[in-house]
């Protein structure tokens, strides 16, 4: 035989044995070529990506927050204050027409449960002293020229006077504080609010004085006020909620005179020794007794 | 024997960023952050003062409300009317900034104008950011003399004369 047949048979003989040896791989790899190609061409093409996903996701979301709320909660709540406020600017009629059912609800459930209130209050004064308070009240909005019905409303309605503050006027040294309510605040800090009062007070006349008498008088929030009766050496601030009662104001203007007349010195020289004006705070309580008599004392 | 209780306004005054903040509640609380937060207006805490004795020889305590005043090259008016009614005043530099001890003398001025003869104390503060302080310090004790007046090197960080400091306010009030 000659020597290139020799060879050729050799080549072909390999050829067979390779087959024999290696077709069951060479199949699988083929398989798995295609496998990888078609896998390849799903991920590029974003829509038959999320094809895949889309029944997963939902699952996944449920299994996660049924799993781990607080988790859930943290991680999207940053998403919700955004998206709400997104919606709040570009879509804000779609907004309003979503809560107002529900807002307009709240607010008609709120001014009826007050207006009850009002009226309980109103039945209560006329049916518990019928003669002497409803005239004391007529004859009372006749002399301080007001409208009767205002008077009377005032009266019913009943205010909680929170916090009495006598307030030394440069200092904003606390001198004497009467509660009228439970919630009052916490000990202790009746010497701060009394300084935040002098300073905000003290910035807001320099911000607004038109004339050297210019004082701030009252501060609102929310339902609260503060109404401010400034003297020559202190002021007295007192701190209510919802209406005051009628003629707060002039009670609490008469009740700081009278511890002007009856302090004077002490007020006039205080250094921060509230002991030099012994029963001030019993002066306080007696004098604003009347208006404070519908809190909780 | 019961010690009289007395209240007093302590005004913190010296140049922005200084570390008045961070000295009142080093002092008050006992804390130290040191992250720049500027004072706006005002803010204020107060600290009850451990008893001293006053001139006529009986125990007083005084509680102090601290108005950290905010810093400002120019003062508006409402910063004047901030400092009215106080018993003392703590005057605080930063070692570190030349500007802030120089621009004492006129702040003992501004307070004087409204509180005239009231006590006062000089702080040097931030003094744990310098290795050699020599320089600030002396500067410091030249114009703390020139005004009559204690001067404290302090740190709110490390809490280095911060007691101190008030302690000694304290003892000058109830002089």
């Amino acid at each position: 035989m000659a020597s290139g047949d020799k060879h050729f048979l050799q080549d072909e003989r390999f050829r067979t044995l390779k087959t024999l040896l290696l077709e069951e791989d060479q199949q699988k790899i083929e398989q798995l070529e295609a496998e990888l190609e078609r896998l390849k061409s799903e991920f590029s093409e974003k829509e038959r990506l999320l094809e895949r996903f889309d029944p997963i996701v939902g699952e996944l979301l449920k299994k996660r927050m049924a799993n781990s709320q607080q988790e859930m909660a943290e991680a999207i709540a940053p998403l919700l204050g955004m998206s709400i406020k997104k919606q709040v600017t570009e879509a804000r009629e779609d907004i309003v027409d979503a809560l107002y059912p529900a807002i307009g609800q709240m607010i008609r459930r709120s001014v009826a449960e007050y207006m009850k209130k009002i009226a309980n209050d109103i039945n209560n004064t006329v049916n518990a002293g019928f003669s002497p308070s409803i005239w004391l009240s007529w004859l009372k909005a006749k002399v301080f020229r007001m409208n009767p019905a205002e008077v009377i409303i005032a009266e019913s309605v009943s205010a909680d006077i929170e916090e009495i503050y006598l307030i030394s006027k440069d200092s904003g040294l606390l001198i004497a504080h009467i509660t009228g309510s439970e919630n009052n605040i916490a000990l202790n800090d009746e010497q701060i609010v009394g300084g935040m009062l002098t300073a905000i007070k003290s910035f807001a006349e320099d911000a607004f004085n038109q004339s050297n008498n210019d004082e701030l008088r009252e501060i609102n929030y929310s339902d609260r006020t503060i109404l401010i009766d400034p003297g020559r050496h202190s002021y007295l601030a007192a701190v209510y909620s919802s209406v005051a009662p009628a003629n707060f104001g002039p009670k609490l203007q008469k009740c700081h005179d009278k511890i002007h007349k009856r302090y004077f010195r002490q007020l006039r020289d205080y250094n921060g020794n509230n002991s030099t004006m012994p029963g001030i705070e019993t002066t306080m309580r007696s004098n604003l007794k009347n208006a404070t008599n519908s809190s909780h004392e | 024997m019961n010690n009289q209780l007395l209240q007093k306004k302590i005004c913190m005054l010296g140049i922005f960023g200084v570390g008045k903040t961070s000295l009142t509640r080093r002092f008050v609380y006992d804390k130290f952050d040191d992250t720049y937060l500027s004072t706006i207006g005002v803010k204020i805490s107060q600290k009850l003062m451990p008893p001293v004795q006053n001139s006529s020889g009986n125990q007083v305590q005084f509680n102090f409300m601290l108005w950290d005043i905010e810093g400002a090259e120019n003062p508006a008016p409402a910063i004047r009317n901030y400092l009215l009614g106080s018993e003392g005043a703590i005057i605080v530099s930063d070692l570190t900034r030349m500007e802030s001890i120089e621009a004492i003398p006129a702040i003992i001025n501004l307070y004087h104008q409204s509180c005239p003869e009231k006590s006062i104390i000089v702080a040097g503060n931030k003094c744990d950011l310098l290795e050699d302080f020599t320089s600030p310090a002396n500067r410091l004790q030249e114009i703390a003399a020139e005004q009559n007046l204690e001067f404290y090197l302090t740190s709110a960080k490390n809490g280095q004369n911060v007691e101190q400091l008030f302690l000694k306010l304290g003892l000058l009030i109830a002089k």
